[in-house]
């Protein structure tokens, strides 16, 4: 252990309280009290919220890009999706699609702070077909009018 | 020999004589109540009804649908049935009904199977802009029906 000390009188392995001695005391530059003891001690300014920001609430926001996404979305939804998608989707979209599917995404992870997109055919291939029978009502419900709503069809045409 | 005469007996035979009387009886009496779109409104009531006590297994095409509809009307002595899909529309030919048998093709005949075929489609999963109606007579022994778009 060292006993030197500096000219203020403060052991010169005390880093801390040497610039407070300094930075309170002695004639440096105004620059060094902002190396004080107790600036070093004072509260930091407020960081961007890391939790308790509803993941639905952030989800509602319209999310342009990564800087304004809350922490606790940049890093911890991400950790099943953003991480892992690749980046040919929104983030907003991404947020809205299943657990389910967003874990199934593979690719590399990307850098933080980026806006990922998603190609929004990959959810629309996992919705279930529909049978022949769905698909022939549906035509005949969008298409298949025939020009007197029904009744006037080639065969009674031909039995007329 | 005459193809009439057999065609008639056959027709004679194809409903019970136990219901025969019965059946004409009725529908003398309701068409004296009611004029022909009221016959088969009410006949068409009971035909949905009918379709609601005997609900047909799934069917994900109109071949296996259809395939429903003729064991069914087969396991009742009803005749038997073809669909026709066309571009605009689904044509139902019912064959050998026994009361078309008894009572021609009219409103009363007419009115229950339309009915009948209205509510088993809609249960097969028709929109609400897709109707079941009756089409035009083609013989005495086809009863014709149209699903197309109505709306």
């Amino acid at each position: 252990m060292s006993n030197s000390k500096s000219q203020a009188g403060v052991p010169l392995d005390d880093v801390a309280g040497l610039f407070a001695k300094v930075g309170v005391e002695g004639d440096a530059p105004v620059g060094y009290q902002a190396f004080s003891l107790a600036a070093l001690k004072a509260p930091a300014a407020p960081a961007a919220p890391t939790s308790a920001v509803p993941e639905a609430a952030a989800a509602a926001e319209p999310v342009e890009s990564a800087a304004e996404v809350p922490a606790a979305e940049a890093v911890q939804a991400p950790a099943t999706a953003a991480m892992q998608a690749p980046s040919t989707g929104t983030l907003l979209v991404m947020l809205a699609e299943p657990a389910a599917t967003r874990a199934t995404i593979a690719g590399p992870a990307p850098l933080r702070g980026t806006v990922v997109r998603i190609d929004p055919a990959r959810g629309a291939a996992a919705k279930p077909t529909r049978t022949p029978l769905e698909q022939l009502f549906q035509r005949l419900a969008e298409g298949g009018r025939s020009e007197s709503g029904g009744e006037e069809s080639p065969l009674r045409r031909l039995f007329r | 020999m005459n193809l009439n005469n057999t065609l008639d007996y056959y027709r004679s035979q194809s409903c019970s004589p136990q219901w025969r009387g019965f059946l004409r009886a009725l529908a003398e009496e309701v068409a004296q109540g009611l004029d022909e779109d009221d016959q088969a409104r009410l006949m068409a009531r009971i035909g949905r009804r009918f379709a609601q006590a005997h609900p047909l297994p799934k069917a994900a095409t109109l071949q296996e649908l259809q395939a429903h509809v003729d064991a069914l009307w087969s396991s009742l002595d009803w005749g038997f049935i073809v669909f026709e899909e066309q571009p605009d529309q689904v044509v139902i030919r019912h064959v050998a009904s026994p009361l078309a048998a008894v009572l021609g093709q009219t409103s009363l005949a007419t009115g229950f199977l339309e009915g009948v075929y209205r509510e088993w489609f809609r249960a097969a999963g028709m929109s609400a802009r897709l109707d079941v109606s009756t089409g035009a007579t083609e013989s005495p022994d086809v009863a014709t029906f149209l699903l197309c778009r109505v709306s």
